[in-house]
């Protein structure tokens, strides 16, 4: 990571902090009757340990600008690898969100299937495997357990097709 | 002779066919996911947290405690046959043993790693029996002042000693107080009115332990590893330049006597570092590979496959896993990540583990140090040696792809099997990018764990003493050890930026690629 990124992040470390002083402690605390002492001392040791990171920053960065260091293209291109676990993050995204509505075993099957694709998967018989096998492994195991997963119209229709 | 007496209790209560069947099913767990690269103990147990609501307590621990063995063990065995660890902590393993596979020694450098493992856990066994007892007695007589003093320099101990600038330093710092600020979210534990919930009333009991460890540590490293696909495989890795070489018990007999000294000493050394609050496996695996390496005569063949080179960071590596449960037992505090999930499967079972759980239930305590002393050997004979037979054909075929989507589901029905709440699932997606986002930043993960659990204990502590000074901070500087301690944080922390400024490292040599 480089040293400007660094600094941005001390940065916005140090706005979080102005942020919470000024208005989550005394709307989020204060106001629901609790004391804000530990929660500022808190902030406060945050505060210190951002600005002592922004001005190691500064310090690494007036470095670097005296030994004329720059970003290489190899450098840029790793930029191109964060796809993936973005992708990951939106697909878990999604499949937590639809839990509720469409009911463990399918959002499960769709996540599977996405996700393996996402890690490279090759092989379409292998990821159709493991995303029909598996939630309906985890499935049964609540059901014995007497325990309960999200429900939707697939779990209804098992449900009334078991009796 | 009152420890004997305990232990001889505890083992009747303790030792029984399900509490052993817990230790080999978890010594299996363990073993596959630390051989895993990607996935190390810690994960397994973290993903297993939850479902040991509806065990029996000793069954839980034993099983967590199996997992954790196996797993400080199995890093080395993908080390040895792909030169790839496993964990981070056979990496320092992998420098000899890998060579030592090339030359067709298999069987051996996997035998020297398990005994040295069985050597290491053992010593360090002993050591956290012999050690618990008085330690908690001296923990009973602690205040509120000094419990908080205590956990302070806890946390700062695990930044100055592991930063290599004072970048990472900072960084380190930013990660505790980031835990500190996320254990504040819930209710007040003195006044108990609400804080940081936002209206949210799912918020009110906190963020739940078990979704912040599996989010943070888990699904991050999916993430993490979501950035490397196609990079390496196991199919791939690592062929035999040699045809295996039959390990005779001559031969066994003759490393034991080579690397008796080294087993020893990375074994104390190990359990001395497991014992400090955030030094790790890791740290303790290349510490002991140093020591072994520095102390060999000059014609030591280390980086060729020296025995000693296998020996040493294996000792020291599990001999960290006994001693990193000193501070949970003996003063509740948990001093690694491993430890912080033991913290949780006991609070599952409605216990703190602290010096009044060895008063209250020492059948308990005493009955968990009978196991871990069995888990070695049990684990040893009964898993280990079979499986080093049959590892490498296992884990050439692993698939990837499928496997870390796998893990995605565990991990989502683990969090949603805590509390039954889909609500949770939302937070477990957040803390798991941010998880990922500060592992980019460089910003390590166990202190911020460390941080949120010891929070509320800090927290509680901290305004107790207050109330009973009065409201006066001098209360922090009256006692003895409670000014000793602060001052030693203090210290530490000017030491380590000195040492930086200096441009010398922590001395705790890990490299950058190993740190979590």
């Amino acid at each position: 990571m480089n040293v400007r990124t660094e600094m941005s992040i001390a940065g916005v470390l140090i706005g979080f902090c102005m942020l919470n002083y000024f208005y989550l402690i005394p709307t989020q605390v204060v106001a629901e009757g609790s004391s804000p002492v530990y929660p500022a001392l808190i902030n406060t040791m945050l505060l210190c340990f951002s600005i002592a990171y922004l001005a190691e920053g500064l310090r690494t960065w007036r470095r670097e600008t005296r030994r004329e260091k720059k970003v290489t293209a190899a450098e840029d291109a790793d930029n191109w690898i964060y796809w993936r676990p973005v992708a990951m993050l939106v697909v878990t995204g999604l499949w937590v969100l639809t839990l509720d509505w469409i009911g463990f075993l399918f959002s499960t099957f769709l996540f599977l299937m996405l996700s393996s694709r996402i890690f490279g998967s090759q092989s379409w018989r292998k990821t159709l495997t493991l995303s029909v096998v598996m939630p309906l492994v985890v499935y049964s195991i609540f059901w014995m357990l007497n325990s309960i997963l999200p429900e939707g119209p697939l779990e209804g229709l098992i449900r009334s097709l078991l009796g | 002779m009152e420890i004997f007496h305990n232990l001889w209790n505890g083992a009747v209560f303790a030792i029984s066919i399900w509490n052993i069947l817990a230790i080999i099913l978890g010594y299996v767990i363990g073993i596959i996911a630390g051989a895993i690269p990607g996935v190390m103990a810690v994960t397994a147990m973290v993903l297993i947290l939850p479902y040991t609501f509806t065990l029996s307590p000793l069954f839980a621990i034993s099983l967590l405690m199996g997992v954790y063995k196996g797993g400080a063990y199995a890093g080395s065995i993908t080390a040895t046959l792909f030169n790839i660890p496993g964990t981070p902590e056979a990496a320092a393993t992998a420098l000899d043993s890998y060579p030592m596979f090339q030359q067709g020694h298999q069987r051996r450098a996997l035998e020297l790693a398990l005994w040295a493992s069985v050597i290491g856990g053992t010593i360090s066994n002993l050591l956290l029996i012999f050690t618990a007892p008085p330690l908690a007695e001296v923990a009973l007589r602690l205040g509120p002042s000094e419990i908080a003093a205590l956990i302070l320099f806890s946390l700062t101990a695990v930044i100055t000693l592991l930063g290599d600038s004072r970048m990472d330093i900072w960084k380190g710092f930013i990660s505790i107080t980031m835990g500190l600020m996320l254990a504040v979210v819930g209710l007040d534990n003195m006044s108990a009115s609400r804080r940081y919930v936002f209206g949210i009333s799912d918020l009110d009991n906190g963020i739940p332990f078990v979704l912040t460890i599996i989010a943070l540590l888990a699904l991050s490293e999916v993430f993490i590893q979501a950035e490397k696909v196609g990079t390496f495989s196991l199919g791939n890795a690592g062929q035999s330049a040699a045809e295996a070489v039959p390990y005779t018990w001559k031969q066994r007999w003759t490393d034991l006597r080579f690397c008796l000294k080294d087993l020893l000493r990375s074994s104390l050394v190990g359990s001395l570092l497991g014992a400090l609050p955030g030094i790790g496996a890791t740290t303790a695996a290349f510490v002991c590979y140093g020591e072994a390496r520095r102390s060999a005569k000059k014609d030591a063949r280390f980086g060729e496959g020296d025995p000693r080179g296998i020996a040493a960071p294996e000792a020291g590596n599990n001999a960290v896993a006994a001693s990193s449960l000193i501070p949970l037992v003996t003063l509740g505090i948990p001093g690694s990540v491993a430890a912080a999930v033991m913290y949780g499967a006991f609070m599952i079972q409605g216990m703190i583990p602290g010096p009044m759980l060895m008063q209250e239930h020492p059948e308990i305590i005493y009955g968990l140090f009978v196991l871990l002393l069995l888990t070695d050997f049990i684990g040893a004979f009964v898993v280990a040696l079979p499986f080093i037979m049959v590892a490498q054909k296992i884990f050439k075929n692993l698939n990837y792809s499928l496997f870390f989507p796998g893990v995605v589901v565990c991990c989502v029905v683990g969090v949603y099997a805590e509390e039954f709440n889909v609500f949770n699932l939302r937070i477990f997606l957040v803390l798991g990018f941010v998880g990922y986002i500060m592992r980019k930043m460089g910003m390590s993960i166990p202190p911020f764990i460390l941080a949120f659990i010891l929070g509320p204990i800090l927290e509680r502590n901290t305004r107790t003493a207050l109330l009973l000074s009065g409201g006066s901070p001098m209360i922090f500087l009256k006692s003895p050890i409670t000014a000793s301690l602060l001052a030693l944080a203090v210290i530490a922390l000017v030491w380590s930026l000195w040492r930086k400024t200096r441009g010398k490292s922590s001395g705790l040599a890990v490299p950058a690629a190993f740190k979590h």
